[in-house]
């Protein structure tokens, strides 16, 4: 290989990087956060019943009730709150993309208090989960918050399949 | 064991979850309980079905028009040794290796640092914070950082999704 050509090369690389950062996060970003609530006992509702198998995998309970279902488009470098009853809410801060990953700041607070505050980089329109159990206002139950990321502004799917 | 037992056994008996001695009792009871070993079967046969459904609709996916289609957008106008000539022969190599460990540094740089209008932090980090640590995984979520009290990091094993939990209590609630 010539020194042109591996200068090409190297011209060539280092532009895809910048190209490729910027494109990723000029598209919106796809969040959707289910919260549903789940107890020992009881029916499931009909919409969960397909996701009651991996429900029960996760959270180990039997019965699921859809309590909210959020969608929104929101742009990279801004906090976006979903509130998820019980006085909680999801505070996401989308950072980046990061080999196909979605980086991002998540906090789930109750009123002031932070139950958790993490970094993570969720595979693009993959779900996570935060469960929120041993409540004493929901006696043996608990809550679970489903939360997916897609950087993709052709698709808007509103499946959730954690 | 009683019916009422099974009832609430079924679906760990299908999805042959319980545990070994579990799974035993219901199935001595279903083989003198006609009632329960016919719910039983129903029940098998109702997954048994929604997987066939499933599996059925996925069979009949048509994805043979996929490749034409983004074939038909990559240009073929130009062969490809002469699209490598219209990169100019005199570009120097030194300029390019800027250019790249420039690259790299502007990416490096902004990675890991929040961006200048991060939000402010609303509360300390609470005593009992897990240090932070990189949870390296090759499932849906990799965690970077992670504090709060009492939370566990779990893996669903079939899909492997990520399930950050608390085990939360009310402050001031007796538990």
């Amino acid at each position: 290989m010539t020194h042109e050509r591996f200068g090409a090369v190297l011209a060539a690389v280092a532009g895809a990087m910048l190209i490729g950062q910027c494109t990723a996060e000029a598209q919106p970003l796809d969040i959707q956060v289910t919260t549903v609530r789940a107890l020992e006992t009881g029916p499931c509702d009909p919409q969960l019943e397909s996701l009651r198998p991996r429900l029960r995998h996760i959270a180990g309970y039997r019965s699921y009730h859809l309590v909210g279902d959020q969608q929104r488009r929101v742009a990279w470098r801004n906090t976006e709150a979903f509130d998820v009853g019980d006085g909680r809410s999801l505070v996401l801060l989308p950072k980046r993309m990061v080999d196909e990953r979605v980086m991002m700041q998540v906090r789930l607070l109750e009123g002031r208090r932070r139950l958790v505050d993490t970094n993570v980089r969720l595979v693009n329109g993959g779900t996570m989960v935060f469960g929120v159990g041993r409540d004493a206002r929901t006696g043996d139950g608990a809550i679970l918050i489903l939360l997916r990321a897609q950087n993709s502004p052709q698709q808007t799917t509103s499946s959730t399949s954690p | 064991m009683t019916c009422q037992d099974v009832e609430q056994l079924l679906d760990g008996f299908v999805d042959t979850e319980l545990s070994p001695s579990a799974l035993l009792d219901v199935a001595r009871h279903a083989a003198i309980c006609a009632n329960c070993d016919g719910t039983i079967r129903e029940l098998t046969g109702l997954r048994e079905s929604v997987a066939w459904l499933v599996e059925g609709e996925a069979r009949t996916l048509d994805l043979s028009g996929v490749w034409p289609a983004v074939a038909a957008t990559i240009p073929s106008s130009m062969p490809w040794r002469s699209r490598g000539n219209v990169v100019p022969r005199q570009l120097p190599v030194w300029g390019a290796v800027m250019a790249l460990a420039a690259s790299v540094l502007l990416w490096l740089g902004t990675a890991g640092q929040p961006p200048s209008h991060a939000p402010k932090q609303i509360a300390s980090v609470e005593q009992g914070a897990t240090r932070p640590r990189a949870w390296q995984s090759a499932n849906h979520a990799v965690i970077d950082r992670l504090t709060g009290k009492d939370i566990a990091v779990r893996r669903e094993p079939k899909s492997g999704t990520t399930v950050i939990w608390v085990n939360h209590t009310v402050e001031g609630a007796n538990q």
